[in-house]
């Protein structure tokens, strides 16, 4: 709010192409303030733990769950360029059977859901 | 003593329990707990396990489809044909890094007709890397060894991986894998004489379970 005041002040003094432009900056910058602002809000983390559950097939994976040690499970949806290991996402599943851990590394989306980025060993 | 309780969600009062029973997949060193379980109906069952020493573990869900999606026990394997050597270099059969020649000498479809029992492996060793996943190939050829009148197979999940450009995607899925309906890798299926699945096993193999179906 206290901006817009400021911009308007402005405005009245100068010609109205220079209005203009001020006002594209005005919104370029407001526009990167705002998207500052919605990452700074959005969660980052990481998870160590085990697969509990895997859905997909050899091709893609739709979600998985990984248990933590404190008994915490978080659900995930594979994120855009998600890798597991340098292997195909349903390596996951070996990952379950083996009771091997995971380490994921995720971020929250705009709904909540928890989308992974990366995933490798527990142990790595 | 290891006993596993199977509950359809719907149904919580039903309760289904059989005792597992501990099989070495890498002895001494990585094993597994092994139960059958009747489930009766399809749907999601909660599955709990009780143990005799009081330790507890965390209930998991799993969903029981009504059919199989993948070639089940009792039917007839597809007759797929499949490459073979030499007629295609072996480092493009496999991505094992020592391959057994005498796993790509057969197609799959000579395999299933010829009236000997098969052993079929789908497995991309170069991404089977875990302790469940990476003995199941190496279990696979140790077994041929020992069973000269069967034919064992190593089939790979994705062809054309020596291509530039090459993505683990449905587009290089190879037609065995698709005509087995497979979801995930790896699986073995053994087959008798005829060509019937007599038993398929996902993702992780005990010590003599494929033992026992061949000395059947």
């Amino acid at each position: 709010m206290a901006d817009s005041m400021v911009f308007s002040e402005l405005a009245r003094s100068k010609p109205c192409w220079t209005n203009s432009v001020r006002a594209l900056i005005f919104l370029v910058v407001l526009a990167i303030a705002v998207s500052a602002c919605a990452t700074s809000e959005s969660t980052e983390g990481e998870v160590v733990g085990l697969v509990i559950e895997v859905t997909g097939d050899l091709t893609a994976i739709e979600s998985f769950v990984v248990l933590d040690s404190s008994g915490d499970s978080y659900k995930f949806f594979p994120g855009d360029g998600m890798t597991v290991m340098g292997s195909p996402p349903m390596h996951l599943r070996d990952h379950l059977v083996s009771g091997e851990p995971v380490k994921v590394m995720y971020h929250e989306g705009s709904d909540s859901a928890l989308i992974a980025d990366d995933v490798v060993h527990g142990n790595a | 003593m290891v006993t596993l309780v199977a509950s359809p969600l719907d149904a919580p009062d039903t309760k289904i329990e059989a005792d597992a029973t501990f099989t070495w997949v890498v002895p001494d060193a990585f094993g597994l707990y092994l139960a059958d379980v009747p489930f009766d109906r399809a749907g999601t069952w909660q599955i709990d396990f009780a143990i005799s020493t009081g330790e507890e573990t965390e209930p998991f869900l799993i969903d029981i489809a009504a059919e199989p999606t993948t070639t089940a026990i009792g039917e007839v394997a597809p007759q797929v044909e499949t490459p073979t050597v030499p007629n295609t270099p072996i480092e493009d059969l496999t991505t094992d890094t020592d391959p057994l020649l005498s796993l790509y000498e057969v197609s799959l479809d000579e395999a299933l007709s010829n009236g000997r029992k098969t052993v079929v492996i789908f497995a991309t060793p170069a991404y089977c890397t875990s302790a469940a996943c990476g003995p199941m190939l190496a279990q696979t050829k140790a077994m041929s060894a020992e069973y000269p009148d069967v034919d064992f197979l190593h089939i790979e999940v994705y062809g054309g991986f020596n291509e530039p450009g090459f993505a683990p995607d449905f587009d290089h899925l190879v037609p065995a894998v698709v005509a087995f309906g497979l979801p995930t890798e790896p699986w073995v299926f053994v087959t008798d004489e005829s060509g019937v699945v007599g038993g398929r096993f996902d993702g992780v193999l005990g010590v003599g379970e494929v033992e026992a179906l061949l000395d059947q």
